[in-house]
């Protein structure tokens, strides 16, 4: 059963392509992976999927809705780690997730339950009442990964969840993410980090030009690794910075 | 390169920046159409006034005032600037970050800052409306464009004595001892406006010609000002230098107030809007003084126009009427420090954003304008029918200036007044709107009584016409 399904989206910038006739499905329970290099697609995928931005044609499904129609009702649904955000300035990470839980419509003792876990979990339990911006990125990032999983969505797009993460912390995410997908929850990361993509994807997909160049299993790959396959994949389509005479 | 080279380019690139961000915005065109609408309604304004008696000297005295007045609001970039500039521009950053990663002085860096923004506002605002002024009175038979030019370099003296006014109160506000800082700049201030009353002839504004030792004084005291100003500007620090135990910890202040307004998604929207304002530098007290320098300015002119009309007037309308301007300041430091792209993540619709700000302006505004209004009460002896009748005039000013505001300018009230078009359309909104109101206050003691009750259907009517423009605005936004 698919979780999303994309089906010949285009999406220009002015006159520039970004999004060129991709189609695609992630099955539900699945980790997919999105990859490409700086500019390839990524995060406007995830803003035409997540209905922040409309595609200029095609169609997507997400859960069965069209995010173009009913942004609220797909946002409702699902979890959002985008890459460049950070939780409001002016509030601290435990009024945050009351704020997150309230626009959700959450209990309150739930929202105060699953906080107490993450903090714990993700080490940031003595920031909880420190205004957002006095955090450091790390802890900053470690709020906004709570507030997409916080109320257990069934699906939840992450931008770069390792992003100014320490070693330890990144581990602990890596075994977040794979919990949640033994849940059933359906997980597409997006990323720059091919080895982590290796390491947690169940399916890739390498955007080049606004289409999938080439699209995987990770686990499968036994002659080479998943970097081999990135690169070759970009390469086939870049022109030198020094061509040959 | 020598550092006056470097901070002469600096300086250069700033403005180039600020011309790039607003025409951006905008368009070039229509940015560069704003002086011309700036000297076409101060040219009416003026004609309009003299015609009823104001000396040109009296106009540009006020013009001086009102530069004042806008040097003061236009300071507060001290309070923002502590909480970061981005905040204001969401994703754009500005020269200004630069000193955080090149070998740059911040101080340096700030005044070249000040220093464009005095250039930008002497040349697309103070010089058309400087023009206008004087061409307004010479066109209603008083030759005044002469003067043109030391009134031009009087109202841009004024605007940074009022910047630095705010910039130095702004950076003696943070940090410790406070009330003693401040206490002495109420002291120099003090001594300031003595020292200027003796050399001026319309206490406590000059007319031209300016005598030489005022315009002296005052310029030294407004470098002083921005020295200082300059001296204590704070940046915000990157969060990584600032993530240590020290930080204030912040207890419920949220869960409480979005219990108090019933909990749900708009009781958390507004709870947030209002911890915005509350919690950003400056506090609360900004909308106060934003609101006092915009009620100081109405103050100052209808103090001159009061001077040339002989009916008594009546105090709770006209100043019913001059505080629903203040509407605009507060929303604008409602949308401050977010934009509707934050709220992305969440299953928020752009039209619950607006029902937030609405509600959260009804909670902060309120207080303000009653707080003003009582003041206006106790200080003058109006009857209890007045107060009615110009807390009625307050309601349907505030709501219709609020519903306007938002039908104009939506999320940006401070970046698109620069638009020429919304700016046009927005001073035309505010005049058709709020002048009938501010004439009923000097006009209604001549007046049969039924005149009072058609004023305050008026002030029903706008206040009606603010709300449709409200839902008209939200309704927009979600086609």
């Amino acid at each position: 059963m698919a979780a999303i399904t994309v089906d010949g989206l285009s999406k220009s910038y002015d006159t520039t392509p970004v999004l060129s006739n991709l189609t695609f499905e992630v099955d539900v329970g699945t980790v997919f992976g999105l990859l490409g290099k700086n500019g390839a697609g990524k995060t406007t995928t995830i803003n035409v999927l997540t209905g922040i931005v409309p595609p200029d044609t095609g169609s997507a499904a997400i859960l069965g809705l069209d995010p173009s129609d009913d942004p609220e009702g797909v946002r409702e649904r699902i979890g959002v780690l985008p890459e460049k955000e950070s939780p409001p300035s002016f509030l601290t990470p435990r009024e945050y997730f009351s704020f997150v839980g309230g626009v959700r419509e959450l209990d309150t003792e739930y929202v105060a339950t699953r906080v107490d876990e993450w903090a714990e979990r993700l080490d940031f339990a003595e920031k909880l009442d420190t205004l957002c911006k006095d955090l450091s990125r790390g802890q900053q990032q470690k709020v906004m990964l709570t507030q997409a999983f916080l109320h257990d969505p069934e699906l939840v797009f992450i931008d770069e969840p390792l992003a100014n993460l320490d070693p330890v912390i990144q581990e602990r995410v890596k075994e977040l993410i794979r919990e949640f997908q033994s849940r059933g929850t359906t997980i597409v990361l997006s990323t720059h980090h091919v080895e982590v993509a290796q390491e947690l994807c169940t399916h890739v997909g390498i955007l080049v030009d606004g289409a999938f160049a080439v699209e995987c299993d990770p686990r499968e790959l036994s002659d080479e690794t998943l970097r081999d396959v990135f690169l070759r994949a970009v390469e086939d389509h870049s022109t030198p910075l020094y061509p040959e005479p | 390169m020598t550092s006056s080279t470097r901070f002469l380019t600096l300086l250069r690139l700033m403005a180039v920046e600020e011309w790039r961000l607003h025409s951006d915005l905008f368009g070039g065109r229509r940015f560069a159409g704003f002086p011309v609408v700036l000297l076409v309604l101060t040219g009416c304004a003026s004609y309009a006034l003299a015609t009823i008696g104001v000396p040109a000297s009296t106009l540009a005295a006020g013009l001086v005032a009102l530069a004042f007045g806008f040097g003061l609001q236009t300071g507060s970039i001290g309070f923002v600037g502590r909480d970061s500039l981005s905040n204001l521009l969401g994703d754009v950053t500005l020269l200004l970050a630069a000193t955080r990663t090149l070998p740059l002085s911040a101080r340096r860096t700030v005044t070249a800052f000040i220093l464009k923004d005095v250039g930008y506002y002497a040349v697309l605002f103070l010089l058309p409306m400087s023009l206008g002024t004087l061409g307004g009175a010479t066109a209603a038979g008083e030759p005044a464009l002469a003067s043109a030019p030391a009134v031009w370099g009087m109202t841009t003296l004024a605007f940074s004595t009022g910047l630095g006014v705010t910039l130095a109160a702004s950076s003696l506000w943070t940090g410790g001892s406070r009330l003693v800082r401040l206490a002495g700049l109420a002291v120099v201030l003090t001594a300031l406006v003595a020292g200027l009353t003796r050399y001026s002839t319309v206490r406590p504004f000059v007319t031209p010609p300016y005598s030489l030792p005022f315009v002296a004084i005052l310029t030294f005291a407004t470098v002083v000002l921005l020295l200082v100003g300059v001296w204590r500007f704070e940046f915000s620090e990157p969060a990584d230098s600032r993530d240590s135990a020290t930080t204030t910890p912040h207890r419920s202040g949220f869960l409480r107030l979005q219990r108090r307004l019933g909990g749900g998604p708009l009781a958390s929207l507004i709870a947030k809007t209002v911890l915005d304002v509350h919690r950003s530098s400056g506090g609360v007290w900004k909308l106060v003084l934003s609101s006092g320098v915009l009620l100081g300015a109405a103050f100052v002119v209808v103090t001159f126009v009061g001077t040339y009309v002989t009916l008594p007037l009546v105090p709770a309308v006209l100043f019913g009427a001059v505080l629903g301007a203040t509407a605009f300041p507060t929303y604008s430091w409602l949308t401050q420090v977010d934009a509707p792209s934050d709220y992305q993540l969440y299953p928020v619709s752009t039209r619950a954003l607006y029902r937030a700000k609405a509600g959260a302006f009804v909670l902060l505004e309120t207080p303000v304008v009653l707080v003003y209004y009582l003041g206006m009460a106790f200080f003058t002896d109006a009857s209890v029918a007045d107060l009615a009748l110009g807390g009625g005039v307050l309601v349907g000013a505030v709501v219709f200036l609020f519903g306007v505001t938002v039908f104009v300018t939506g999320f940006q009230p401070n970046e698109f007044l620069f638009d020429t078009a919304r700016f046009s359309a927005y001073s035309l909104l505010m005049l058709v709107g709020l002048l009938p109101l501010v004439v009923a206050g000097f006009v209604l003691p001549a007046l049969p009584g039924v005149f009072s009750a058609l004023t305050l259907v008026y002030a029903v009517v706008i206040g009606g016409v603010g709300i449709a423009a409200f839902d008209r605005a939200t309704a927009r936004t979600t086609a």
